[in-house]
């Protein structure tokens, strides 16, 4: 509670109406603690709505532009299919526990796919945005080695699903495609 | 089943609490989203904390909702939960939670 209540007043302070979406996140935080959305689609879909919602808390604090909510689509469609990767890294372990997974309950094959085909869609978004005006060349420069990357790891996935590749490529987007679009948003509108 | 040790000092526990291999990407996003969208770099940076504190809170609520669950079988060995496994933690509701 320390820390949301550290984040509600700095938030309060720096740009309250991101207080909206801050506010729908903590409900989803508080409805997953109470464990109310336990089947897998709805955990991809609160992973989602998660990201997305971190970075719209963010945009309020400047100016909500059609860019930034494409890319905040961008990361919704990521983390939605990033927790069928995530439930294929950890599903040795979860075979024997009660949680419900992706993988679990479609199987690894299909939730491969699944995970393709939102990463596909987030590239789109995240291209797409450079076609607002709102960023410059450099945005396209990383969020073409961003989509590159992501293309190759997404194939690789795709037709070869294992928890041990899974475990890598969460590394990958985690630690490196991560960081990758956000220095492009960075430098794209310096 | 058998309880689990308490396998975190309670510096680790804190440090395991801060989740930073997923709580630095949640703040690197909102901040980058909140210069993105023009809101200088001061302002930038103190949304990036306000999204860190906020992803740290909620990683916690997460760790505290699920503190008996995951003190023994298998959850014990997977979720590395601190407020499950240092008891110190768990008599204090440390971290005010």
């Amino acid at each position: 509670m320390t820390f949301i209540a550290a984040s509600f007043v700095v938030t309060f302070l720096i740009a309250p109406w991101a207080l909206l979406p801050w506010g729908i996140i903590l409900a989803v935080i508080v409805g997953l603690a109470l464990h109310l959305f336990e089947t897998p689609l709805a955990r991809a879909l609160t992973l989602g709505l998660l990201q997305a919602l971190y970075a719209l808390v963010g945009a309020e604090a400047g100016r909500l532009s059609l860019g930034l909510g494409l890319l905040a689509g961008m990361f919704f469609f990521a983390m939605f299919g990033g927790r069928g990767m995530i439930g294929i890294r950890d599903f040795p372990q979860d075979e024997v526990t009660r949680v419900q997974t992706l993988p679990k309950r479609y199987g690894a094959k299909r939730t491969a796919q699944f995970t393709a085909v939102n990463l596909l869609i987030s590239y789109a978004l995240s291209l797409a945005a450079y076609f607002t005006g709102e960023f410059s060349i450099i945005y396209l420069y990383l969020d073409l080695a961003f989509i590159a990357i992501g293309l190759v790891c997404a194939w690789l996935f795709a037709t070869r699903p294992s928890p041990k590749l899974a475990y890598v490529l969460t590394m990958v987007f985690m630690m490196g495609e991560g960081f990758l679009i956000c220095l492009a948003m960075i430098l794209g509108s310096l | 089943m058998p309880e689990s040790k308490p396998r975190f000092s309670k510096p680790m526990a804190f440090f395991w609490l801060l989740r930073l291999n997923r709580t630095v990407m949640v703040a690197t996003i909102t901040g980058a989203a909140a210069f993105t969208a023009g809101a200088g770099v001061a302002r930038s940076l103190w949304m990036t904390l306000a999204g860190w504190c906020l992803a740290v809170g909620g990683f916690s609520l997460d760790f505290y909702a699920d503190r008996d669950l995951d003190i023994r079988g298998p959850r014990a060995e997977i979720r590395h939960n601190p407020l499950a496994t240092a008891p110190s933690l768990r008599r204090q509701g440390w971290l005010s939670l």
